[in-house]
C-alpha cells in the first residue's frame, strides 16, 4: 500500500525481487496473486501430506472408540498440547517454551506484514513499529538462543534420555533427527537479523523502531560497506532457508507440532491420572481365538498413533525403574522400535496401488521392493527374497535400507521381524514393573503399559513363553487364591484373638461401615499382618463396624493380569465381585494400592462398583471427623514417606498419606525429589515381585532407597505391602536395616494413638 | 516312543490337612485337589522328551474317582496327548494299583514308563517299584536326570543318593519314577487347556480289571498328631535345672 502517513516505519518488500516489485505497483495483481496462492497452497499439501500418511499408517489398526466426551479432549488437546501444559513439568520444557513462544512472535509478526501490505489496514507506524520490532528482535533472540541450547544439549553433551534404540532404519529423518529443523531455526533467527541489519543500513527511509539487536548487525553491514545487493543476497537466503523450513515442517521430528496435539484429544481418559491403572478388558475372553498382540496390525490404531506421535524426548525414562537401573526395557526405544517396524511393514498391509503406497515408495523407505516381491496384505515375504527384490525387474526397486546400529539388518529384515521377540525381545517385555512413570513424563499421552502388557498377554495367553519362575505363583494363585500359595483357609489366621467378625458371620443382611479388604499380603505375609492388625486397633479404636471376609476373599488378580494372565485374573475377579455383591457395607477399605486400584478401576467392567479407599484416605477421613486422637509423640526422628506407584501416580492420592503422616505429634517429614506422582517404583510391581530381577542389573529397591537415603531419614514410611517387603529388604542389603526403619503409614499412626 | 504316565489326584500340599472326627479319612470341604506333585514332574519330563525328540506320544493314566477328570485334563492342557481314568471310587492299595497299571501297560505297551516317586497323601512309595517287578521291567527311582541314547533305546538316570549321585542305565522299556529336582513343571497355557477340551478322555470302570476289593492293605484310622502345648517359662536357672531333673528327666 503506498501511503501518506510519515511516522516512523519500513517500506514493506523493499528491495525484494522484480516480480515482487512488479506486484507492489499492481498490488491486486494477478501474477502476485497467483504466487501467494501456489506457495500457500503448497506449503498446505507439504504439511497435509506427511500427516495423513500416518494417519493412514494408524488406520491399519484395530478399531477403538476415543472420540467420547469431545470437549474434555479438545481441552487436553489445547491446554497439555498447544499449551504446552507437559512440556514445562521439566527444566528442559522452559527452553521449549521459550522456542515456541519466539517461533508464534515471529509467526505471527511476519503474518501482520501481509496484513498491512494486502489489506486496506495501516497499523505498521509510529508506536506500534517501534514496539513491533522490540519484539520482533526478543523472539528473534529467543530463538537464536533456544535453538542453540538445544543443539548443544543435543549433539555436544547428550543425556542418556537422548540416547537413540538400535533398531532405525537409517533414513535422511533417522540420520538427522532434530539437527536438521534445529539448524533451520537458528539459521531463519541468524539471516533473520541479518536482514534487518541489511536493511536498517542500505535502505532508504528505514527506521528500527525499538529493535536492540538489528542496529548492531547494522553497524557490521555499514562497516563491510553493504549495498541494496548485499541486502538483496540475504533477503534471498533467509527466504530460502524459511521456506525450506516451513515445507519440511511435517516431513521431519517437528510433525510432533501436529501429532502431540491430535495424540493428546485421542488420550486414555480413564480412570487415574493417565488412564494407565485400568487395563483394557480382553473382550469376549471365553470364545476370543486370540490374545493380546502379536503382530503390530493387532493394536489398536490409537496405539499406532502413540508410535507416530513419539517425538523422541526420552521423558519417559527419567524416572524408569529398568532404565535407571540399566535394564533392558526402555520404553523410548521400545515405542521407537516398534514404529519402524510398523513403517517397515506397513506397505505390506496398506492396499498397493493406492495414493499412499505411492507416497510410501516416494518416501524412499525401501518399502518398494518388500511389496513388490509380491506380499499379500498381512503377507510378507522372507528377509532373503525381499532383500533381493525378488523377481521384479524394476528399475525403480530400491535396496532396503540398512539399520543405523551397524549390524547389517536390514528394513527387510524389520519388516518380516517377530514383533515380540526380534523387535520388543523378552526381557524388555517381560521387565515392566507398570509403575506408569513412562505415561506421566510423557508431553504427547502416549501409553505404553497397555502396549506392553498386550504382548504379554500374547505370550502368556497363546504362546506359553513367559518367565517359567512365574509358573509356581500362577498354580499357586489358582489353588490357593494368594500367590504365596498358601493354605487358603489360613487367610483370617492374622486377626486370631483380635475380636475381627467375618462378612460370613454377620450375615448377608447386616451392613458394615467398612469392609476392611485384607489381600493377600496383609492376610498371609509375617510383616504385612502387622499392618492387618494396626488397622484393626484403629478401627477399634474409632469405633468403626467393620468385617473382613476371610476365607472368602481372594486374590484380586492384580498381579496375573499385569503379566497378561488376563485369564485367571477373570476367574478371580469374577469371584470376588461375586463375593463383594452379596455383602452390604459402605466402602472398601484396602490396605494394599495394587487391590485398591484393581477394585475401584477394573472391577467396574465386571459389574463390580463399589466405593474404595486406600488406608491413607480412610484415616484421613477418621481425623477429619475427629473419630481418632493421636497423642504419643514418638517421632522426634526424620521421617521420608515413598509414595506407593499405584496410589500417588495411578490414583493421585498423595496428599492424603502426608496429611495422615503430618498430624503425627511431633512428625518431622521431608519429601525426597521423587515423591508424589514423580515417585519412583520399588520394583515389586506388575507382577515383578513374583519373578527373579534381570541379572547382572542394579536392583530397583535398592536404587530407590540410596535416592531416599540421601534425606538422611530414621524412618521410611511407606503405603503399600509390596513397597513395605522390597524397601525393608533393600534397607538390609544397604546395611542400614538397624538405623532406618520402614514402617507403613498405618503402623505409625496407631503407634501413636491417644 | 510312547511314554506312559500314572497320576493321582491328591489334596493340594499346601492345604491345612484335618481329620475326620472318626478318624475314618481327611475333611474334603474346601480342599484343592491337584496333581500329585512328583507325577506332575513326571509328565513335565515325559513333555520335554516328547518336544525333543518328536513323534512321542504321551499317555495319562490315573485311578480314583470320577472327579480325577479335573487333574487329567490339566495334564491334557500340560501337554499330553490322550487320558485314561479308571474309575474306583474305593481305595486301593499301591499293589492293587500296580496291578491296574500293569494290565495297562499290557494293552498299551509304552516304552517308558514315568511314574512320581511316591504320592504326597500316603507317601507309600511303592507302586513304581511293585509294577517294575511284576511285569519284570528294569526300573531307576528317584530319578534326578533323564537321559536317552542316541538311538533311543537306552536311558541313563542319575539318581541322588547319600552324599552324591549315582548314574542307572538299563536298555528301554523300563520304569523310571521322579524326583523333585529333576525340572520344574510348567503352566499350562490357555490354548493348552482349550485344546484338552477336546483330547481323549477314557473312562473305564474298576471292575474291568477284576481287582474290585482286591486290597490287601486298608486304611484303619487316622488321627491327627497331638497339638503341641505351650511351653513355660522358669524364673531362674536352678529351676529350670530342677525341672529337667524332675519332669523332663532328661539330666
Amino acid at each position: 500500500m503506498l501511503n501518506t502517513n510519515t511516522e516512523d516505519t519500513r517500506h514493506i518488500l523493499w528491495n525484494a525481487p522484480e516480480a515482487f516489485h512488479w506486484a507492489l505497483a499492481n498490488p491486486w495483481g494477478l501474477f502476485r496473486f497467483g504466487v501467494a496462492f501456489v506457495l500457500f497452497a503448497l506449503w498446505g499439501l507439504s504439511i497435509v501430506v506427511p500427516l495423513l500418511r500416518w494417519m493412514k499408517i494408524a488406520s491399519i489398526g484395530k478399531p477403538e472408540n476415543r472420540t467420547d466426551q469431545p470437549l474434555r479432549r479438545l481441552r487436553a488437546a489445547l491446554l497439555e498440547g498447544f499449551g504446552q501444559g507437559r512440556v514445562v513439568r521439566e527444566r528442559s520444557g522452559v527452553m521449549h517454551q521459550v522456542l515456541f513462544v519466539s517461533f508464534l512472535v515471529l509467526f505471527i509478526g511476519t503474518s501482520l506484514i501481509t496484513i498491512e501490505e494486502d489489506t486496506p489496514l495501516q497499523f505498521y507506524y509510529g508506536a506500534f513499529y517501534g514496539l513491533y520490532k522490540l519484539m520482533m528482535d526478543l523472539a528473534g533472540v529467543g530463538l537464536i538462543v533456544s535453538s542453540s541450547w538445544f543443539l548443544w544439549r543435543r549433539y555436544v553433551q547428550p543425556t542418556r534420555a537422548l540416547a537413540q534404540p538400535a533398531k532405525m532404519v537409517s533414513t535422511f529423518e533417522n540420520e538427522s533427527g532434530y539437527g536438521f529443523p534445529l539448524a533451520m531455526l537458528f539459521l531463519i533467527g541468524l539471516t533473520g537479523f541479518m536482514l534487518e541489519g541489511a536493511r536498517l543500513a542500505t535502505a532508504p527511509d528505514t527506521h528500527g523502531g525499538l529493535a536492540f539487536v538489528g542496529p548492531w548487525f547494522e553497524r557490521l553491514f555499514r562497516a563491510a560497506g553493504a549495498t541494496p545487493a548485499t541486502h538483496y543476497v540475504v533477503w534471498w537466503v533467509h527466504m530460502v532457508i524459511v521456506l525450506g523450513f516451513l515445507y519440511s515442517m511435517t516431513s521431519t521430528k517437528l510433525r510432533h507440532i501436529f501429532l502431540g496435539p491430535v495424540n493428546l484429544f485421542y488420550k486414555n481418559l480413564d480412570a487415574g491420572y493417565s488412564g494407565g491403572a485400568r487395563l483394557k478388558p480382553i473382550e469376549d475372553l471365553e470364545n476370543a481365538e486370540t490374545y493380546g498382540v502379536e503382530k503390530i496390525e493387532e493394536y489398536s490404531w490409537k496405539q499406532l498413533l502413540d508410535m507416530a506421535a513419539c517425538l523422541e524426548c526420552g521423558r519417559c525414562t527419567l524416572n524408569c525403574p529398568t532404565v535407571n537401573t540399566q535394564k533392558a526395557l526402555n520404553p523410548k526405544h521400545l515405542v521407537i522400535e516398534q514404529r519402524e517396524h510398523l513403517l517397515a511393514k506397513a506397505p505390506s498391509l496398506l492396499p498397493q496401488g493406492s495414493f499412499l503406497f505411492a507416497q510410501l515408495a516416494k518416501f524412499g523407505r525401501g518399502a518398494s521392493n518388500v511389496v513388490a516381491a509380491g506380499a499379500d496384505a498381512g503377507e510378507v515375504p522372507g528377509a532373503e527374497e525381499a532383500a533381493t527384490g525378488g523377481d521384479v525387474a524394476d528399475a525403480d526397486v530400491r535396496p532396503s535400507r540398512e539399520l543405523l546400529d551397524g549390524s547389517g539388518r536390514d528394513q527387510a529384515w524389520l519388516a518380516q521381524a517377530d514383533m515380540i521377540n526380534d523387535v520388543a525381545t523378552q526381557p524388555v517385555i517381560w521387565g515392566c514393573t507398570t509403575c506408569g512413570w513412562c505415561e506421566e513424563g510423557c508431553p504427547v499421552g502416549i501409553e505404553h503399559i497397555q502396549r506392553i502388557v498386550d504382548m504379554r498377554r500374547n505370550d502368556m495367553l497363546m504362546r506359553g513363553a513367559f518367565p517359567q519362575d512365574l509358573a509356581k505363583s500362577f498354580k499357586a494363585t489358582e489353588n490357593q487364591s494368594n500367590p504365596w500359595g498358601l493354605a487358603a483357609d489360613g487367610r483370617a489366621n492374622w486377626a486370631e484373638g483380635l475380636d475381627v467378625q467375618q462378612m460370613a458371620e454377620l450375615g448377608e443382611d447386616e451392613r458394615v461401615e467398612v469392609l476392611y479388604w485384607v489381600g493377600c499380603a496383609g492376610s498371609f505375609d509375617d510383616r504385612n499382618q502387622k499392618t492387618s492388625r494396626a488397622l484393626v486397633k484403629i478401627m477399634q479404636a474409632a469405633g468403626v463396624k467393620f468385617g473382613i471376609l476371610g476365607m472368602e476373599e481372594g486374590c484380586t488378580g492384580e498381579p496375573a493380569r499385569r503379566l497378561g494372565n488376563e485369564y485367571l485374573y477373570f476367574t478371580l475377579a469374577q469371584m470376588n465381585v461375586e463375593t463383594l455383591n452379596r455383602y452390604k457395607f459402605d466402602k472398601i477399605v484396602t490396605q494394599c494400592p495394587h487391590c485398591f486400584n484393581t477394585i475401584k478401576n477394573e472391577y467396574p467392567d465386571l459389574g463390580g462398583r463399589f466405593e474404595v479407599v486406600h488406608t491413607a484416605q480412610f484415616i484421613e477421613g477418621l481425623l477429619d471427623a475427629g473419630r481418632i486422637k493421636l497423642g504419643r509423640d514418638f517421632m522426634r526422628k526424620k521421617l521420608v514417606l515413598h509414595d506407593p506407584c499405584y496410589l500417588a501416580r495411578h490414583n493421585n492420592v498423595h496428599e492424603e498419606t502426608r496429611t495422615v503422616l503430618d498430624a503425627i505429634p511431633g512428625m518431622n517429614r521431608e519429601d525426597v525429589g521423587q515423591s508424589r506422582r514423580r515417585t519412583f517404583c520399588c520394583g515389586a510391581g506388575g507382577g515383578q515381585f513374583w519373578k527373579e530381577e534381570e541379572h547382572d542389573t542394579a536392583r530397583i529397591n535398592v536404587t530407590r532407597v540410596e535416592q531416599i537415603l540421601e534425606a538422611k531419614p530414621d524412618t521410611i514410611a511407606v503405603a503399600c505391602p509390596f513397597c513395605t517387603t522390597m524397601i525393608g529388604d533393600a534397607t538390609k542389603a544397604k546395611g542400614v536395616e538397624e538405623e532406618v526403619a520402614v514402617k507403613d503409614v498405618v503402623e505409625l499412626v496407631a503407634e501413636s494413638l491417644a | 516312543m510312547k511314554i506312559l504316565v500314572p497320576i493321582k489326584r491328591v489334596p493340594d500340599p499346601q492345604t491345612n490337612i484335618a481329620v475326620k472326627p472318626d478318624g475314618s479319612g481327611i475333611v474334603t470341604d474346601n480342599v484343592k485337589f491337584v496333581i500329585n506333585p512328583f507325577c506332575e514332574i513326571a509328565l513335565e519330563e515325559a513333555l520335554r522328551v516328547k518336544e525333543q525328540q518328536g513323534g512321542a506320544e504321551v499317555v495319562l493314566v490315573s485311578i480314583g474317582p470320577k472327579v480325577t477328570q479335573e487333574q487329567l485334563r490339566t495334564g491334557l492342557a500340560m501337554g499330553a496327548d490322550r487320558a485314561m481314568l479308571v474309575v474306583a471310587e474305593e481305595e486301593l492299595d499301591p499293589a492293587t494299583a500296580a496291578t491296574v497299571l500293569k494290565k495297562i501297560v499290557e494293552a498299551e505297551s509304552p516304552d517308558l514308563v514315568l511314574a512320581g516317586k511316591q504320592s504326597i497323601d500316603d507317601d507309600a512309595n511303592q507302586v513304581g517299584q511293585i509294577l517294575a517287578s511284576s511285569l519284570d521291567w528294569p526300573q531307576a527311582t528317584f530319578a534326578s536326570k533323564v537321559e536317552f541314547s542316541a538311538d533311543k533305546k537306552e536311558v541313563t538316570v542319575t539318581r541322588e543318593v547319600d552324599g552324591g549321585l549315582e548314574q542307572v542305565a538299563f536298555a528301554l522299556p523300563g520304569i523310571v519314577t521322579t524326583d523333585l529336582r529333576l525340572n520344574e513343571p510348567r503352566y499350562a497355557s490357555l490354548p493348552g487347556i482349550m485344546k484338552a477340551r477336546k483330547k481323549e478322555l477314557k473312562e473305564v470302570p474298576l471292575a474291568d480289571y477284576g481287582v474290585a476289593g482286591a486290597a490287601k492293605v486298608k486304611t484303619h484310622k487316622m488321627a491327627p498328631p497331638p497339638k503341641r502345648s505351650a511351653g513355660r517359662k522358669v524364673e531362674t536357672v536352678q529351676e529350670l535345672v530342677g525341672l529337667l531333673h524332675t519332669e523332663a528327666k532328661l539330666i
